[in-house]
């Protein structure tokens, strides 16, 4: 990678939070972006070439930051990055510093430190005609001469004028270290009184930015913000949940159907078997996920670029302060009562590495739509379908418990882990609010493009040796069959003889306390592909075709299991990390095996103690 | 001299002082919210959230916590003695 990157000129896009760095930036490298793959970092900066047309320059997208003394990961890994002490990523040969005309004064401040590294930079202005608009002034040419690198305006939205940037950059080898601007290690007010000053030479910031404040007046109101917030974020759930479905039900049937066409082709035995169920579907385990990401980024992107995602997060920020966490971790959180793959891409949001992680912690224990089979299935075949004060019924009674009871538990691990893990690091609520603009559906474009690369190459590699291992699991030893038994019946048989089935029952001692018997295990080991998988594999245990309706399992189990087992099982998947999947993207998005280890571990403690408490508790009434 | 927090809406203040914690409080004057600088609280979140500030051409928003105490004084206008003839 070291040596990919070093071919040509590599150049880092430095700049304040809320600046538009990363539209610029995609306006810049379009879809030639790519993942880092850089070992160790908590945040995977991004990629990209430019074809300048005089040859062709890397630009790596560095996390925003105000100043060199960096007080979040982030900002660490942008300082080690810039000052050549980063273990694995290059020191840049050159500095795009992005600069925001609206506001240049923190802007400045952030040069005045860059301009200490003593690396040749160049500074791309945004927003630039927003400025001008409102009869502001900024004076690129005289900030040119003040600042001693090269200034160029741009409108990174529209990428009308990358293409000056573009043509900057091909000249990157003529590109001046700044002059001394400041004694080194000038203090903070030095800087700003500094930045102040040429501030007003260079600019007038004109009329006051009306729309912004009419739209504020309205999303901020106690009342009237409030209940915006509450449709927004409805708006929000309902497209990831219900506006994935349909793509979703179009991929598996389309699987189904590549399933169906190679059963075809190949002859019976274990080489149809591996293509079909192996190969095809762990792939379709993969591909599912794609709706979700694509929808949930596009929702994400928007709500972020638009500058809606600050007046939220400013909104819900007491609420969620009561669990340790901050504003933005409201998004991340809700999207996981959908799936928590999509969940905690999301978490990207936040701005500070702890505060990331702590969120990411807990959306494993926000309900997603995968338990909602397991629950419909044990819940309509254990509990009675009676209605409580003749108006509750009682079923719907313990799936809204299910939900709370793992909503709360996330918050409280979250809490926890606040006051655990990451005690010493106090990072206070603070942010700005960017002026309200359009979003650019192209840069949107490219973001859900990169993301889903990414998703595909870092998760979507792991997800699938995991698929494959598990048909290992339950494909071998292959058992003899008898003639004339129906597929059915065969499944019943090979999952009876399988090396899953030996591991089921090898665990079964463990699971015993819990009311568990061997079949139970095996259930719940094979949700560790994906949770509803339980409802298949408990199909072919009991030889139950779930293939039309659950009806007949659902009568089989509720003859086989008691209401105090049924429970027991119920509390177990509120709590357990059953999804491989979540665990691959906890993995990329944290840097490290360690956190969805952890993960794992305190939420099958969590799982096991309630499960065990259930039984004990149901069985003794 | 008052905290932030205590100052009542739409009224200009300037910063006089942050207290606390090293790095947090270097957090709040990289936003900008430095000593001398003016500003004043636009909004309050719902039950006791963070506090909507405007600075000269941005607004950030703080969340109170007892880590980091910004001291401000209220800007009063200057009282113009009335000329006295005599």
């Amino acid at each position: 990678m070291k040596d990919a990157v070093r071919s040509t000129p590599l150049i880092a896009v430095v700049g304040a939070p809320n600046v538009g760095k990363s539209t610029l930036f995609n306006a810049l490298t379009g879809l030639r972006q790519k993942v880092g793959n850089f070992s160790g970092v908590t945040v995977e900066p991004a990629l990209g070439d430019v074809d300048t047309g005089a040859g062709r320059v890397s630009l790596i997208d560095l996390p925003g930051l105000y100043s060199l003394t960096a007080s979040s990961e982030d900002e660490q890994l942008t300082v080690q990055v810039l000052s050549g002490t980063h273990p694995t990523i290059p020191q840049p040969d050159a500095i795009l510093m992005v600069m925001n005309a609206h506001d240049p004064e923190k802007c400045l401040v952030l040069f005045s430190a860059l301009a200490e590294l003593n690396i040749p930079m160049m500074v791309a202005v945004t927003m630039v005609d927003a400025v001008k608009a409102r009869g502001g002034v900024f004076d690129d040419i005289t900030l040119t001469h003040k600042l001693g690198v090269g200034v160029t305006a741009v409108v990174g939205r529209k990428g009308l004028g990358a293409q000056e940037v573009r043509e900057q950059l091909s000249q990157v080898v003529s590109w001046r270290r700044p002059p001394t601007l400041l004694p080194a290690q000038s203090t903070l007010e030095e800087r700003f009184a500094w930045a102040s000053a040429l501030t007003s030479t260079v600019s007038l910031p004109g009329r006051p930015d009306r729309r912004t404040r009419a739209i504020d007046a309205a999303v901020l109101h106690p009342l009237w913000g409030t209940l915006i917030f509450l449709l927004v974020m409805a708006a929000f759930f309902q497209s990831i949940f219900s506006g994935a479905e349909p793509l979703m039900s179009a991929i598996e049937s389309g699987i189904g159907l590549m399933q169906e066409g190679v059963e075809t082709l190949i002859p019976a035995g274990i080489i149809r078997s591996f293509v079909t169920k192996g190969l095809l579907g762990g792939v379709g385990s993969v591909v599912v996920f794609l709706p979700q990401i694509l929808i949930l980024n596009l929702l994400i992107s928007v709500l972020e670029e638009s500058g809606y995602l600050a007046r939220a997060a400013f909104l819900v920020d007491r609420a969620m302060g009561l669990f340790g966490l901050q504003g933005r971790s409201f998004i991340p959180l809700l999207g996981s009562f959908a799936c928590a793959i999509p969940g905690i891409m999301s978490a990207r949001i936040i701005p500070n590495y702890r505060d990331r992680l702590v969120t990411i912690m807990a959306t494993p224990l926000m309900t997603c739509s995968a338990r909602l089979p397991v629950y419909t299935l044990l819940i309509g075949a254990v509990i009675p379908s009676t209605y409580l004060f003749g108006v509750v019924s009682l079923q719907g009674a313990v799936l809204a418990g299910l939900y709370v009871a793992g909503a709360l538990s996330g918050l409280v691990l979250a809490l926890l882990l606040k006051k655990t893990l990451t005690r010493d690091a106090a990072a206070p609520f603070l942010m700005e609010f960017p002026p309200y603009r359009l979003p650019s559906a192209k840069s949107i474009g490219f973001t859900m493009v990169a993301r889903t690369k990414d998703f595909l190459r870092t998760a979507g590699t792991v997800i699938l040796v995991f698929s494959i291992a598990l048909w290992v699991l339950t494909e071998f030893p292959v058992a003899s069959q008898s003639p004339g038994s129906t597929p059915l019946e065969q499944a019943h048989h090979q999952l009876e003889q399988s090396l899953a089935a030996d591991l089921g029952k090898t665990l079964q001692p463990v699971f015993a306390p819990l009311g568990f018997d061997w079949k139970i295990t095996l259930g719940v080991l094979s949700s560790y592909a994906a949770r509803e998988t339980f409802v298949g594999a408990m199909g072919q245990i009991y030889s139950a075709n779930v293939e039309d309706s659950d009806e007949p399992l659902r009568v089989v189990l509720s003859r086989e299991y008691s209401l105090a087992v049924g429970l027991s099982i119920l509390a177990f998947y509120v709590f357990a990390l059953q999804c491989i999947s979540t665990m691959a993207i906890m993995r990329r998005e944290t840097g490290s095996w360690k956190w969805p280890g952890l993960a794992f571990a305190i939420m099958f403690g969590m799982a096991y103690t309630a499960s065990w408490i259930t039984h004990s508790l149901a069985s003794s009434l | 001299m008052v905290p932030l927090q205590a100052m009542p809406l739409h009224v200009p203040c300037r910063i006089v002082a942050v207290h606390g914690n090293p790095c947090v409080s270097l957090r709040v004057r990289e936003l900008g919210l430095i000593p001398g600088t003016h500003c004043t609280v636009e909004r309050r979140a719902p039950f006791g959230g963070p506090l909507e500030v405007m600075l000269d051409r941005r607004t950030v928003a703080v969340r109170p916590t007892p880590d980091v105490v910004i001291m401000v004084e209220p800007l009063v206008e200057p009282v113009v003695e009335p000329v006295v003839a005599t």
